[in-house]
């Protein structure tokens, strides 16, 4: 019995021995490796500061700003970072992003301008509307910014973002559980070449219910909008913009038994998309003028609406040259080839393509399919490229 | 007679010179700017001194990549995957070109590479990432370890408890981010 005790407590010993060994062995490869560090070049040491920031501009602003602590060199480099990336989404890390915004916005270097700024900002207007006012004094050219878990998405930021002068790109993402951003009446920025809003409402200008926000946005090019025609929202939305060049609506209805009118005025008009998967498209369109530059249409609607509505929009881009339209949209016009005389078929004069986009388990037949390529396509001269994809 | 192709004479860092497609080379704004302004580069005697970071093995990298870039219809998928591609080399190399590309002033590449260099550094603590490109560790000696210590930690642990959770949502900003940039 005593033996076995002895012999445990050796065994215990031996164990406790290999361990300190392992422990040294540890310690002693770490210090190898520091002393191989200090040996090896610094194979970044090559690169300019410029370099070294544009690396970083690629990183999320949170580990940007870790790299003070790499080395002497690296101490200060973020402080001259051109774009600054906040993207924390979860929830639980809200008090630590208002934390990083106001950290580094304070501790920069406030000689050098911002060129983008990506933002994610949850219900603290403060955060917000400082960070776009700092942004605003630094030259800002590209804001995107996402707001959350805000009631009611708060506007007071809008002003300030009029005026950053030099943006050329702005991104509002709200939230769609939020209320919508309420767009004041008018949205200047001379300087705008792209602009997406997600969940937007619009504001008449006066008495006349009729919306015309872009029509300052004098350099405007891309315009997405998303989400946006509420029931609050103005009964007429009008698109004016003398440079306007490809427009994307997508699911555009928020509710669909409201039926707004959507009114283009977009001389210089080169792409449209219309898409829609959720409500029905029950606005009604219209155009001010031909639209003599269109070279791109794209229709994606899933959802039915009457057939005429249909023929209404293919009539209003008919100098289109390359049409791409889905198949579950040709399918809604299947019933209406069979009576002809009722709506005429719109003219492509200047049709070059046509693309149908296939969706994995149409109930439509090829038969039906090409009786509707048919009558929209058969009276016209030019050759039409039919393409399923 | 046989049309000769413009060619154009570069010497590189270790003194030694090569011919090299003008066309090509062109599209280095630096030897671009080298052959327009100062007529440099007809002969072997006038060849264009390239900068120092300038190595022929890391010439002809860059020339690969430029080659492949110069030729009209590739489409962008089959370019982005030629990227791709171009850029799985070894974290010294990839040092080295964006150093020669940068100092070329070849700036699709400088920002292949420095998108490339990003990616690596991500995620990784301070400690990794002096690791990798040999970092010299003269800021968190003394004291101020172990208050640097302390504060990795808590953005680790944020990080990864972001990353954890909700990553759907970042997807959303992530997609908006890459469709403008």
């Amino acid at each position: 019995m005593k033996r076995k005790r002895t012999s445990e407590s050796r065994e215990r010993k031996e164990e406790e021995d290999r361990r300190t060994d392992e422990r040294k062995e540890k310690e002693d490869r770490l210090s190898d490796l520091r002393d191989e560090r200090k040996e090896k070049e610094d194979i970044l040491s090559d690169l300019p500061d410029e370099v070294l920031q544009h690396i970083m501009e690629f990183l999320p602003t949170t580990q940007a700003i870790q790299t003070c602590v790499l080395s002497k060199r690296w101490k200060n480099l973020w402080k001259g970072l051109t774009t600054l990336t906040f993207l924390f989404i979860n929830g639980g890390i809200r008090n630590y992003n208002r934390y990083l915004v106001n950290h580094v916005l304070s501790n920069r270097d406030d000689s050098i301008s911002i060129h983008k700024m990506f933002l994610t900002i949850y219900n603290s207007t403060k955060v917000l509307n400082n960070a776009i006012k700092y942004a605003s004094e630094h030259h800002l050219q590209e804001l995107q910014l996402l707001i959350m878990e805000f009631k009611q998405t708060p506007n007071s930021f809008i002003p300030l973002t009029i005026n950053c002068k030099s943006l050329t790109l702005l991104v509002i993402y709200s939230n769609s559980s939020s209320f919508p951003l309420i767009l004041p009446p008018s949205f200047a920025i001379a300087s705008l070449k792209t602009l997406l809003l997600f969940n937007v409402s619009f504001t008449a200008r006066d008495d006349n219910n009729c919306a015309e926000p872009f029509s300052e946005c004098t350099s405007l090019i891309t315009l997405v909008l998303e989400r946006s025609m509420h029931t609050h929202s103005t009964k007429t939305l009008c698109i004016s913009s003398p440079s306007l060049s490809v427009l994307d609506m997508k699911n555009i209805l928020y509710w669909d038994y409201f039926e707004p009118e959507i009114v283009l005025s977009v001389p210089k008009l080169k792409s449209i998309t219309l898409e829609n998967d959720r409500f029905s498209m029950r606005y009604r369109f219209s155009c001010t003028c031909d639209l003599p530059l269109l070279t791109e249409v794209k229709i994606s609607n899933r959802v039915y609406v009457d057939p005429s509505i249909i023929i209404h929009w293919l009539q209003i881009f008919s100098n289109v040259r390359m049409l791409t339209i889905c198949s579950r949209t040709l399918n809604m016009l299947k019933d209406i080839g069979l009576d002809a005389l009722e709506i005429q078929p719109p003219c492509f004069a200047r049709l070059e393509s046509l693309k149908i986009k296939m969706h994995f388990g149409m109930v439509m037949s090829k038969t039906e399919l090409n009786m509707v390529v048919n009558y929209l396509w058969n009276c016209q001269k030019t050759n039409v490229k039919v393409m399923e994809c | 007679m046989k049309m000769m192709k413009p060619y154009v004479w570069l010497q590189t860092s270790d003194d030694s010179i090569q011919q090299v497609e003008q066309e090509i080379a062109m599209f280095c704004p630096l030897i671009c700017q080298e052959i327009i302004q100062k007529g440099m580069g007809s002969s072997k005697n006038c060849a264009i001194c390239l900068p120092q970071q300038v190595s022929p093995a890391m010439l002809s990298l860059i020339l690969d990549y430029c080659r492949f870039h110069q030729v009209p219809g590739r489409s962008n998928k089959e370019r982005k995957s030629y990227d791709e591609k171009f850029v799985r080399i070894d974290t010294e190399r990839l040092c080295e070109l964006t150093s020669a590309a940068d100092s070329l002033q070849l700036k699709p590449l400088v920002d292949l590479t420095s998108r490339a260099l990003a990616r690596i550094i991500e995620g990784k603590t301070p400690e990794e990432i002096r690791d990798i490109f040999h970092l010299p560790d003269d800021l968190t000696e003394n004291v101020e370890v172990e208050e640097e210590h302390v504060d990795d930690r808590s953005v680790d642990d944020l990080l990864s408890f972001i990353n954890g959770n909700d990553g759907g949502k970042l997807n959303i900003l992530t997609i908006l981010i890459f469709v403008f940039t």
